[in-house]
């Protein structure tokens, strides 16, 4: 449907994106969550507004002086990060994804390896968020 | 919107409370806010890409150009990163000269500002007294640095003029005169009954969002968070001096720490004029290779410069992060979302002091 007074601010949000600071936390969520900047990329365009954007060096920068208040298990999938810092997904979603990692855990894989093993659903997940 | 909602209300990007353009699109429930997205890019500038490449002397004065109303700090900020990369340490006359200019732009911010907010919630009595306090204040800074704005009065070293003494009488007196009129003003501001229904309640920003957000700024200080990069400068440091903090967390205290805070900047900028010694206003030195990340405490929060130069002082690479985009995202996303009446929506906007010429730099 096209929506009259609207406007594909998706060049912008890219703009934005790919400045010095921006490019470089991009980079950083991206290596932390095991997922491509592009797709990292693709999902804040298509979730986040253009002020969250430009704010999203602060953001990144403030959720890490605040590291080591949350959940471990939490910590460990990038949950923090990822709905509260950078808002891609739902606090469901990583409820979800921590009951993975509980699961694997119960049944005797080793905590980091566990959190290791549901990234690429974490990335299923973001991706699917930037559709 | 990013969705299809049942009712979107835009405000902007041609709005009469809005000093520049940007636009608000609003999901409502009746008056009532859920939830809000902003829409930029109707003024971008692309001044880091303009910088890039080219020498100290010609981005000094287009970091200025970054915001007509808190330019001396951009033209500070820069030049203090520049004299980090390069090792320059200024004269200590200059520095406390430094300080009295970004003081008096400070309080003309804060004039404007609260200006806009009570044009904002219709009081224009107040606001026309503020505007015309901030006239006053502009022309103290012409008569420290020959400009009203984009001043380009600090540079590597020191400053550009010097202070005559009947200059800092002058200033001292109209000084004098400003510390009388806001303090009737605040209390205009802080007693007037229809402020306090637009202003009391209104657009709520808890300690814990402004953390998580990163406000800065009169916008965190207004909710409990005493932050300000001032306490980490030198020269302030040398002055001494204490930052406003309110607790309340609405429109209110956010009008009201700038209203204390330029009671504060004159405090500061008479301390500087009494330690003001004899002395060169300018030290030697080159600017030259090297790459720092320098901030600076602007009349609206922490102002960020990410420099990169090569040896000839030539700016290769630069980024620029100002209070504004922090406090218009706590504001977008925190105050406004739950207020019950669109016109608060323009308040809360307003009381964030947002700068949309800092935000597309």
């Amino acid at each position: 449907m096209e929506l009259l007074y609207e406007k594909d601010l998706r060049g912008m949000k890219y703009n934005v994106l790919t400045s010095i600071r921006h490019d470089r936390v991009v980079r950083e969520i991206a290596s932390i969550c095991g997922i491509s900047p592009q797709v990292i990329r693709r999902a804040l365009i298509a979730k986040l507004d253009m002020i969250q954007l430009e704010n999203l060096p602060a953001r990144y920068e403030a959720s890490r002086n605040a590291a080591g208040g949350a959940d471990p298990l939490v910590h460990a999938v990038c949950g923090d990060l990822l709905t509260q810092a950078v808002p891609l997904l739902a606090t469901t979603d990583i409820d979800q994804v921590r009951g993975m990692v509980r699961d694997a855990i119960s049944s005797g894989t080793p905590e980091p390896d566990a959190a290791i093993a549901a990234r690429p659903y974490l990335a299923r997940l973001i991706q699917e968020r930037g559709n | 919107m990013r969705r299809i909602v049942d009712v979107s209300i835009p405000l902007g990007p041609i709005h009469p409370c809005f000093k520049e353009p940007a636009r608000i699109k609003c999901e409502t429930s009746g008056e009532r806010v859920l939830a809000v997205e902003v829409e930029l890019g109707y003024m971008k500038k692309g001044i880091e890409r303009i910088m890039r490449g080219r020498p100290w002397q010609e981005v000094m004065f287009l970091a200025e150009r970054v915001c007509g109303i808190c330019s001396v700090i951009h033209n500070m900020v820069f030049i203090e990163g520049m004299e980090a990369i390069s090792g320059i340490s200024p004269a200590p006359r200059a520095a406390l000269l430094r300080v009295v200019a970004n003081e008096l732009d400070r309080i003309q911010s804060h004039l404007l500002a609260n200006f806009s907010y009570c044009y904002t919630i219709e009081h224009e009595t107040l606001a026309m007294y503020l505007l015309d306090l901030r006239e006053q204040v502009m022309d103290l800074l012409e008569r420290l640095t020959g400009a009203r704005v984009t001043c380009a009065y600090i540079v590597p070293g020191g400053v550009r003029f010097d202070l005559r003494d009947e200059d800092a009488a002058l200033i001292r007196a109209g000084l004098a005169e400003v510390t009388r009129a806001s303090a009737r003003y605040t209390r205009i501001f802080e007693t007037g009954p229809l402020i306090g229904l637009r202003s009391r309640g209104v657009g709520i920003l808890t300690a814990k969002a402004a953390r998580e957000s990163h406000a800065v700024g009169p916008t965190a200080r207004g909710s409990g968070i005493s932050e300000d990069l001032r306490l980490r400068h030198p020269t302030y440091q040398q002055i001494g001096f204490s930052p406003v903090v309110r607790s309340e967390g609405d429109c209110f205290a956010r009008v009201m720490v700038r209203f204390q805070e330029v009671q504060e900047s004159i405090g500061i900028i008479g301390r500087c004029l009494d330690a003001l010694v004899q002395g060169p206003i300018r030290a030697g030195g080159v600017c030259g290779a090297g790459k720092v990340s320098y901030s600076g405490e602007a009349p609206r929060g922490e102002l960020s410069y990410l420099i990169t130069t090569d040896e000839a002082g030539r700016v290769i690479d630069i980024a620029i992060q100002t209070p504004s985009i922090m406090n218009i995202e706590v504001c977008a996303h925190r105050m406004i979302p739950g207020v019950t009446s669109l016109a608060d929506v323009t308040a809360t906007f307003v009381s964030a002091d947002p700068c949309i010429a800092c935000t597309e730099r």
